[in-house]
């Protein structure tokens, strides 16, 4: 049992050296604050108080979901959506868009990290792409599904374009788009992709079957495809060239969608589609009953169909919310359009719609990526005063790329903690002389922890509770001012207080224990001595 | 009289960069209870650490040191701490009081690590405060307190526990002529009244007056025994 002298002793200490004690508790009152905002910014989760930073940098926001309950319903051709900004109400004919992008190459399905980080590469020089990266996919695809399937997580500069170079990157998707008679462009609402991977070799070489003419492409090769994914209600997407001079060009691909209507049983081994196969055991094409006139699909005879949207629920969401997900792993990229003041109720929906999910939204920064990166959130009000009609939207600001924030945020925490343990080492270093002294006089390793515990202690709590009293009031007024009620202000206060214990104490802990360490292994005479 | 503090031929070698540097060199020792025993020399001569090694400080790479019949180098960490707390004090030459605490709360200091109440404790303390002539300062803080009154602060904690032996390490050598005498006189009235044995490394002659015994060391070895 450590003698409580000590305790007493290395509190009395702390308060009668404050001046010393001060510095260390500036800095770790800096290293607090830092710390909050570098965490939020890092995990994209506490959210609120690295609101002004996020701002800055840019980026998208992840939220996990441990599972995608969506069940998928069709909406008539000829449906209307509606979209609901503060300002206007909008709507129009459900379309079928697609999208028109080359893409020169992404992973396969068992790519291996060097075909994955390769094609990243190739989807990172698209001028429409902020950043593609393979390495947020990596450890998922190694945990999760090893061997199955890569993927590239591509952020667009602009939403809209986002959802292109979603099919570029991801191949398969099932693209529902909602295209406003009166727009400019097509407003991305949802868009949803598939995990598997191609390649145009890949289509050329296993699923070119018809010369040429007609590509049927889902879920994986023919061999795995998985049966489940034909029943119905499943979604796939065909992709075929584009039609140059009478021949195929593999280099620029067209996407359309399809859902299984029927049951389907796949041929052992086949997936020799055409379309006559399609219509005959159930699958109907989707090709654009409503589709921009500019378009061509080609091969004609593949414009019947009908437009889909999976969930009825995601309607109601997409005059608020625009989203590429969810992968296997239940991650979902929400995009809030209409400021915060809608969040929760976002939030509330998805729950709703998907109870078994944790939906941890992070609205505000969802906003401050949407201020900075989406275009398209302002076209529907132009063109309802037809102001702007047919202009060209000006091009987005370009995002920065995430892993600045992440390099920023890495950076500022390690400043703090250097900051910390830089004065902190000040405060014990000089008490070499008394921890000696002390040792002279008998106290045991022990009780100079308890001493160094008390005071050191004693600095990381006044720095704490300084960094918490600069922190909470700007958490408190972000969160306020941005609509998030006391509900939201509550879980950014525990946030914020679990990421600041969570940093402080172990820092502390490791302090003291390196300081015991020093004490224990202190030269005792030398040292009085003056050495 | 049977011996207190025992070195038996006691050797210290430091590794160092640039080779074994031997800092004491067979050094053999007996101190009686009650005696008051200067080690001199230049410096350099290895007095602060053969003090080191009779204070359980530093382990020596030769001999033996026993103190009550007990060899330190034998005792477990634990032990060492018991001996420093009850049986051994040290007074250094740059005082080494705490500045953050008075002058009480030094002398209160080792006592706080030993059982007993906070009342006897502090009647103690006091009484070693009068008995160094600084009754009265007992409330002020070391840098309101000279050098030689800080000494006197550091030989009341010092007394604290009433220890078997107390060593000081230069304790003089930062003090004025007068203060050094005053210091002296201190420390022989306490040998004579208390009983306590002093062992007191110094290269200042002074204490050849007071010391019951003067040894004088040079280059790790004793060479006279006064």
């Amino acid at each position: 049992m450590t003698n409580p002298v000590f305790w007493r002793l290395g509190w009395q200490m702390a308060r009668r050296a404050m001046s010393r004690s001060a510095l260390a508790a500036i800095s770790l009152a800096i290293a607090t604050l830092v710390g909050a905002f570098s965490l939020t910014i890092d995990t994209g989760r506490p959210g609120v108080a690295a609101l002004s930073v996020r701002r800055y940098l840019g980026g998208d926001i992840l939220v996990q979901v441990p599972a995608v309950a969506a069940p998928g319903v069709a909406l008539p051709a000829g449906g209307t959506w509606t979209w609901q900004p503060p300002s206007a109400t909008e709507s129009g004919p459900l379309a079928w868009f697609t999208p028109d992008l080359a893409w020169e190459g992404a992973p396969t399905d068992q790519a291996t990290a060097g075909d994955v980080a390769a094609a990243a590469a190739v989807l990172a020089r698209s001028p429409d792409v902020a950043t593609a990266s393979p390495l947020r996919a990596l450890p998922a695809m190694w945990a999760f599904a090893p061997g199955r399937y890569a993927q590239v997580e591509v952020v667009a500069r602009d939403p809209a374009v986002d959802a292109a170079t979603g099919f570029a990157g991801q191949s398969l998707v099932a693209g529902r788009y909602f295209l406003a008679s009166e727009a400019t462009q097509p407003v991305a609402l949802v868009d949803g992709y598939r995990p598997a991977l191609t390649t145009p070799a890949d289509l050329q070489n296993g699923y070119a079957r018809d010369n040429g003419r007609l590509l049927a492409w889902s879920l994986g090769r023919p061999e795995r495809l998985p049966a489940p994914a034909l029943a119905p209600g499943a979604e796939m997407a065909l992709q075929f060239p584009t039609w140059r001079g009478g021949q195929p060009d593999w280099s620029q691909l067209r996407s359309v969608g399809l859902r299984v209507v029927g049951d389907y049983a796949v041929p052992d081994g086949e997936w020799n589609w055409q379309s006559q196969t399609l219509t005959a055991t159930g699958i109907q094409d989707l090709a654009p009953a409503n589709a921009r006139p500019d378009q061509e699909i080609e091969p004609a005879d593949w414009s019947t169909g009908t437009v889909l949207v999976p969930a009825a629920y995601w309607t109601s969401l997409a005059a608020q919310v625009g989203w590429k997900a969810p992968d296997d792993q239940g991650t979902w990229i929400l995009r809030l359009r209409d400021g915060l003041a809608q969040v929760n109720q976002v939030a509330a929906s998805l729950q709703r719609a998907l109870p078994a999910a944790t939906v941890a939204s992070i609205p505000d920064l969802a906003a401050a990526s949407m201020d900075a990166r989406d275009p398209a959130v302002a076209i529907p009000a132009q063109d309802a005063s037809g102001a702007e009609r047919g202009a060209t939207p000006s091009p987005p600001p370009a995002a920065t790329p995430p892993w600045i924030g992440r390099l920023t945020a890495g950076a500022g925490y390690l400043v703090a903690v250097l900051l910390f343990a830089g004065n902190l080492y000040v405060v014990v270093v000089n008490r070499r002389r008394e921890v000696a002294g002390l040792l002279a006089a008998g106290a045991s390793i022990g009780e100079i922890a308890a001493l160094l515990g008390a005071e050191i202690g004693a600095v990381a709590a006044l720095g704490a509770a300084c960094g918490l009293a600069l922190a909470i009031p700007i958490l408190t007024w972000q969160t306020l001012s941005n609509g998030l009620g006391i509900p939201g202000l509550l879980g950014a206060w525990g946030r914020l207080l679990a990421v600041v214990l969570g940093g402080v104490v172990p820092l502390t802990a490791c302090a003291l224990g390196l300081a015991t360490l020093w004490a224990a292994r202190l030269p005792v005479l030398a040292v009085l001595r003056g050495g | 009289m049977p011996s207190l503090l025992e070195a038996d031929d006691v050797g210290k070698t430091y590794v160092t960069g640039y080779g074994p540097v031997q800092a004491v060199r067979g050094v053999s020792l007996a101190v009686a209870a009650g005696e008051f025993v200067a080690l001199a020399g230049p410096s350099g001569c290895g007095k602060t650490t053969l003090l080191a090694m009779l204070g359980g400080f530093e382990r020596p790479t030769g001999g033996h040191v026993r103190l009550a019949g007990r060899d330190l180098a034998q005792l477990p960490p634990r032990e060492l701490v018991r001996l420093r707390r009850g049986e051994l004090g040290f007074i250094f030459q740059g005082f080494h009081l705490l500045q953050n605490l008075t002058a009480l709360e030094n002398v209160l200091l080792p006592l706080a690590m030993q059982p007993g109440g906070a009342q006897g404790r502090l009647a103690r303390a006091k009484e070693l405060l009068e008995l160094v002539g600084l009754g009265a300062r007992g409330n002020h803080f070391p840098h309101q307190m000279s050098g030689g009154e800080q000494q006197r602060v550091a030989i009341a904690r010092a007394l604290a526990n009433a220890p078997k032996v107390v060593f000081g390490d230069e304790p003089t050598a930062n003090l004025d002529q007068d203060t050094t005498l005053a210091v002296l006189d201190l420390f022989a009235r306490l040998n004579r009244e208390t009983g306590q044995t002093f062992v007191v490394a110094t290269h200042d002659p002074l204490f050849a007056d007071y010391a019951g015994r003067f040894i004088r060391m040079r280059d790790g070895q004793l060479v006279s025994q006064g």
